[in-house]
Parts: structure tokens; sequence; C-alpha cells
């Protein structure tokens, strides 16, 4: 039979906690700071490209805003009113209302 | 009853996103990576930073881990790396406070004394050495796995060991003959 160790009770004795919240917390801030760094620099490219892409293309918005404006006011009357019929149906069926807004996913 | 996941499932949760698998990942190793790194450090708070340290560099290279079984080795690799990183300066800055919290603690509890004299001999031994004893005879590992996690080859990891062994038990004044 072998003896036991006789140094292992001096390792025993250097072991760390077995569980230890803080040093996990501490961790997972590490980890949620450079979560919102990257999220901070990829929101930060999107909107260089986006004013980036409003400069260029300028002339082409002037001229679809002027478009906008020359169309009849009945007309966005009507999208309003199929908007609110559109609603009402989903809400007839689905007993919820939820409006979709377009998300830019970048990660 | 729910069986634990497993590292392979929890890396797999974790590259997908899930903050809470990784946590659980830093709770089921953040013993074993902590206690290696203070027995190579000397220096508790040193190692603690370094665990940390190992665990977000970790995180940020989850993606590179080719097997994720081999998870616990693959961290030890890292700590090792980041613990001979660690400059001499930074440990001789910490030395004397290590010095005199160690005037401050309890010594009358028997663990206490232990530990600080575990500590004094430890430092006497090359780097190399404190990693080898610290897996092979503190954490269990295989000389094997110890040269894959230290880079080193087989033979210097045994070499390693029973050569720092020796010293620690003529250090430390035990008994080392079998009953």
């Amino acid at each position: 039979m072998s003896h036991p160790d006789p140094l292992q009770a001096y390792f025993e004795a250097s072991e760390a906690p077995a569980s230890d919240p803080a040093f996990r917390v501490s961790v997972m801030a590490d980890i949620a700071r450079e979560r919102l760094m990257r999220e901070l620099v990829k929101r930060f490219a999107v909107t260089v490209v986006l004013t980036a892409a409003i400069v260029l293309f300028k002339p082409v918005l002037v001229i679809l805003q002027a478009a906008f404006l020359d169309i009849p006011v009945e007309v966005y009357g009507a999208l309003a009113l199929v908007a609110v019929v559109a609603l009402a149906g989903q809400y007839f069926i689905t007993h919820t209302v939820r409006v979709r807004m377009p998300r830019l996913w970048l990660s | 009853m729910t069986s634990p996941m497993t590292d392979v499932a929890l890396v797999a949760a974790a590259r997908s996103g899930s903050n809470a698998a990784f946590a659980r990942l830093v709770d089921r190793h953040q013993q074993a990576v902590r206690s290696f790194l203070r027995r190579v450090c000397g220096h508790e708070a040193d190692a603690d930073d370094l665990a940390q340290e190992t665990f977000f560099s970790a995180w940020k290279s989850l993606g590179a881990l080719k097997d994720s079984a081999q998870l616990k080795s693959w961290l030890f690799g890292i700590a090792w790396r980041k613990a001979k990183g660690l400059g001499r300066s930074a440990s001789r800055a910490r030395q004397r406070d290590t010095a005199w919290s160690d005037m401050q603690d309890d010594h009358d509890d028997p663990k206490t004394e232990m530990n600080i004299a575990m500590k004094q001999a430890m430092s006497q031994l090359s780097a190399d050495q404190r990693a080898a004893i610290a897996l092979c005879l503190a954490g269990g590992w295989s000389h094997g796995d110890a040269a894959q996690i230290l880079d080193m080859p087989l033979g210097s990891v045994k070499s390693h060991v029973s050569r720092g062994r020796a010293k620690l038990v003529e250090i430390l004044g035990v008994d080392d003959e079998p009953s």
C-alpha cells in the first residue's frame, strides 16, 4: 500500500476557495465591458456609414423629398387608414398587436 | 433531477452568446486555475488578477478552442503563458507586501502556517519547477498532460517534478520515508 504524500496537506492548505461568486462577478464584468465596447464601435461605424451615405446621396434625397411633398394629403390619409385596418385585422386574429420595426443585426 | 451540463455543451452555449454558460464554466474551473496560479506566482492578489485575465482571454478566443473537451488544459495553458509574462519587477514589488501581509496573518491557524510555509518553500524553486509541481503533485495532472500545458518536453517535466519535490521535502522538513 502506498503511503500518503506528506506534501499533500501543504498543497491543500494553499488551495483557492471552491466557490467564489466575487471572482465570477469580476470576470463577467470584464466580459460585459468588452461586449459594450464592441457594440459601441459597431454602432459608431454604422453611424459613420449612414452619415456618409446621406451626404453622398443628398441630391437624390432632395428630389425624393420634393416628390413626396407633391403627393396629395388624401394619399397619406389612405395609407394611415390601411395601417389601422391591418392592425385591427391582426388584433382580430391573434388578440395582440405587434408592430415589427426593421432592426439592424450587427452581431 | 437534471444532470450537470458538460464542458462541451457549456462551451457551445457560450460560443453562441450565453453569458450564463460562460459563468458556469468560470464557477467550475476557477478553483483549479486560481490554485495553480497561486502556487506559481506566490502572491494571491497577482494570481487572482492573472486568473481573471485568463478567463477573459479564454472568452475572447473561445472560437479558437479546437476540442471543447480539452477546455481545462487549454485554460491552464493560457494561465501558464500569462504567469510567464508577469514581469519580475511586479513580483519584486509585491514581495515586500507579501512579507508584510504574511506577518499580519493569523499564525495560530495551522492551515495558514502551512500555506505560508509552502509559499516560502515554493518561492525557492524555479518557475518551471513550481508549475510542474503545481500541476502534477498538487493538481493531479499526468506528466504528459503537464508537458502539453507547459509546452515542455516530457523529460523536463519529470525532472522538474522530481527535483522540485525533493527540494520542497528538504525545505519543509517533512518526513518522506514510508511508515
